[in-house]
């Protein structure tokens, strides 16, 4: 019986165009979106990466100063290095424009003199930025860079020694790296990676409300709708339980979601694979308890965050049919999952930016049990230590939520019950619309 | 003869509106039995609390000898309920439908078989069951739904205003659909109507309601007679005024 309810309630969604086109268009928007913003990355850096059109205006005019524009102009990144000696900016910037520069450097009267006194030489540089772009005015850096590197080598061999400036600058080659103690593990790179990796936390949050919104929504609009065009009274004299009735339901609404979904969940899942395969590193084995390409987020992690986010589908979709219960129509429906979908999200944003080892411990397994916080939770805690040791029960715990909520609904799924309910929510949107008007 | 329901002094209020005040009735093994009355009567909210869709506030309500209250799986093991505005599901398609129907009320794919095929023939509409029931007219989705409430051959049907808006080609045919199947199979049938005319050509025995009570009930014939008039529309009339 509960078999052919379900398969009613997935035809029922699955040809309904505003069901499945909502999902083409994501599935097609999204590559497309990652299209737009790779080709706007590789478009700046070929930008930074070519070769610079350089205005030098020497209005120094000493010996050093030639000597170094010589070394400057044969450099691979310089492609056309003119000199003038015009000191008025009006009468340069008209020159820069003219011939397509992209940099201005500026030598002023008393370079050499300050160099071969042992001070620091005066210089100017303008970016000539035609439009803004993401590493449009990265050049000027890269001059200064080039033009530092040119004359600290000139400097040296000035003095006698004959070596290259990086070594006086930079005389180390460090490797660094941090130690993650919860984990007892040695990843590459500073700490300062760790928390760009721990920023990605802050998509999290967001990824599950791209999936759960479309889960809930899918959910109480096809609920709502049992009430909308009046199948409910038929569906609730059948010969079955109640609870059936809204597992169906559930559990109809969910393979569709699920389908629909499953390409942002496995799309985020090898994001994050990918994301953590980059920060493998490989170290002599010392006194620490290190295994060299460890995945910075190993596969039982992942295993549970994919787990936790199916599971906070299906609650979802159990409120959602909740909402779709109480909703008399697909308007209210739609009206109250918008602010449920939010409060839903609302703590993420807490384990987001909360040191999640250090929360009681009352809290932190409630932020373990429940569907909503759960994958936020167990996202945060595999980047720097394992997710917690009874996350498995977690889980079971978070199934239980969805069918604790549903056995309660169906507790209300009474004629009389809903009315009331139903009276009182309309009641209230007619009110709001009224203070609106 | 046996009473397959059986309403006594039935109370249903919503807050403080009272819209049953007390009504006794009992419908016959094989009868074909009708509420009749304007709109707000109570013949609606009558038919949810014998259907187990409603609690009753007092009195009770025994269906096939259940209490609708106590024993409502068992009562929706024995009635279907054909409510006034039943809807359909857009995207499914009168066969899918039928076919849902039949195996819900029957474990054996046998019974489930039969019922379904009975449907079929209930609803007539041939070719169209294969459509998407969005696509079919209003008279087309009474049909799939008094199809769908017959087919399963229940001990009691329950037909709230089974041709209300329907035209009178379509309304026709639908109460000839109910009076060859009931012929057939002696299935008992509790039916509301406020078409006078209807509920006359259709009904043994009717209850008049008017603002939840009932004014008289009785065989159409005997009741027409009794009160000297020539049509149980005249006599509603009469009892109203």
């Amino acid at each position: 019986m509960l078999r052919e309810l379900i398969l009613k309630e997935v035809k029922d969604l699955i040809r309904d165009p505003r069901i499945w086109i909502p999902f083409i268009i994501s599935a097609l928007i999204l590559p497309l979106v990652g299209l737009v913003v790779s080709t706007g990355i590789k478009e700046g850096v070929a930008e930074v990466s070519a070769p610079i059109n350089l205005l030098v205006s020497d209005l120094d005019n000493g010996f050093l100063t030639k000597y170094v524009l010589d070394n400057l102009s044969k450099l691979k990144l310089i492609n056309n290095l003119t000199i003038a000696h015009v000191k008025d900016l009006a009468h340069l910037k008209a020159i820069a424009l003219e011939g397509g520069f992209d940099v201005i450097l500026i030598i002023n009267e008393g370079f050499t003199k300050s160099l071969l006194s042992g001070l620091k030489a005066n210089i100017t540089l303008i970016d000539v930025v035609k439009t803004v772009g993401m590493m449009s005015a990265l050049k000027s850096s890269i001059v200064t860079s080039l033009l530092n590197d040119v004359v600290g080598d000139i400097m040296l061999r000035y003095y006698g020694l004959n070596i290259s400036s990086s070594i006086i600058k930079w005389p180390t080659n460090a490797i660094i790296m941090t130690y993650l103690v919860p984990r007892n593990q040695l990843v590459a790179g500073s700490s300062s990676l760790l928390t760009q990796l721990g920023m990605t936390s802050f998509i999290m949050p967001l990824v599950l409300m791209i999936i759960t919104i479309s889960v809930l929504q899918m959910a109480a609009t096809s609920t709502a709708v049992e009430n909308e065009e009046r199948t409910l009274e038929v569906l609730l004299t059948l010969p079955m339980s109640r609870f059936d009735i809204l597992m169906s339901k559930l559990l109809g609404s969910f393979t569709v979601a699920l389908v629909g979904s499953s390409f942002n969940v496995f799309g985020f899942v090898i994001y994050f694979y990918i994301f953590s395969a980059t920060l493998t590193t490989s170290v002599p084995a010392s006194t620490l308890d290190f295994a060299p390409n460890i995945y910075l987020i190993d596969p039982t992690s992942i295993m549970y965050l994919t787990v936790s986010v199916v599971l906070a589908s299906l609650a979802m979709a159990s409120l959602g049919v909740t909402i779709g219960v109480l909703s008399n129509d697909v308007r209210i429906a739609s009206t109250i999952s918008g602010p449920i979908v939010m409060l839903v999200i609302l703590p993420s944003y807490y384990i987001m930016f909360v040191d999640t080892l250090k929360i009681g411990a009352p809290l932190r397994y409630l932020l373990y049990a429940l569907p909503f916080t759960q994958p936020m939770m167990i996202a945060k805690e595999s980047v720097i230590s394992r997710p917690d040791a009874l996350t498995p029960m977690w889980l079971a715990a978070s199934l239980l939520f969805s069918i604790m909520l549903l056995l309660l609904t169906s507790k209300m799924l009474t004629l009389d019950k809903l009315l009331r309910v139903q009276r009182a929510l309309s009641s209230i949107r007619r009110r709001k619309e009224t203070l609106m008007t | 003869m046996q009473a397959s329901v059986e309403v006594k002094d039935l109370v249903k209020s919503y807050g403080s509106f009272l819209a049953v005040k007390g009504i006794s009735f009992n419908v016959f093994d094989g009868e074909i039995y009708g509420l009749v009355g304007p709109n707000g009567a109570g013949k609606t909210t009558t038919f949810r609390v014998i259907a187990t869709l409603l609690m009753p506030t007092s009195g009770s309500v025994k269906v096939c000898g259940y209490d609708v209250v106590r024993e409502a799986n068992k009562v929706r093991k024995c009635i279907s309920y054909l409510p006034e505005e039943a809807g359909v599901y857009r995207n499914i398609t009168g066969y899918e439908f039928l076919k849902l129907i039949a195996k819900t009320y029957f474990k054996s794919s046998k019974d489930a078989e039969e019922a379904l095929e009975l449907g079929i023939k209930l609803s007539g509409l041939n070719e169209r069951l294969y459509d998407k029931m969005k696509s079919y007219s209003r008279g087309m989705k009474r049909r799939i739904q008094v199809a769908r409430t017959l087919m399963v051959r229940p001990r009691v049907a329950i037909l709230d205003e089974p041709t209300a808006g329907l035209d009178v080609s379509y309304s026709y045919s639908i109460r000839e659909l109910i009076k060859d199947f009931v012929k057939q199979y002696g299935i008992t049938v509790l039916l509301s109507s406020h078409n006078m005319h209807e509920v006359e050509g259709l009904c043994n025995r009717v209850a008049l309601i008017s603002s939840g009570q009932i004014l008289v009930e009785g065989y159409v014939s005997e009741l027409i007679k009794e009160h000297g008039v020539r049509n149980l529309e005249e006599l509603f009339i009469k009892l109203v005024r």
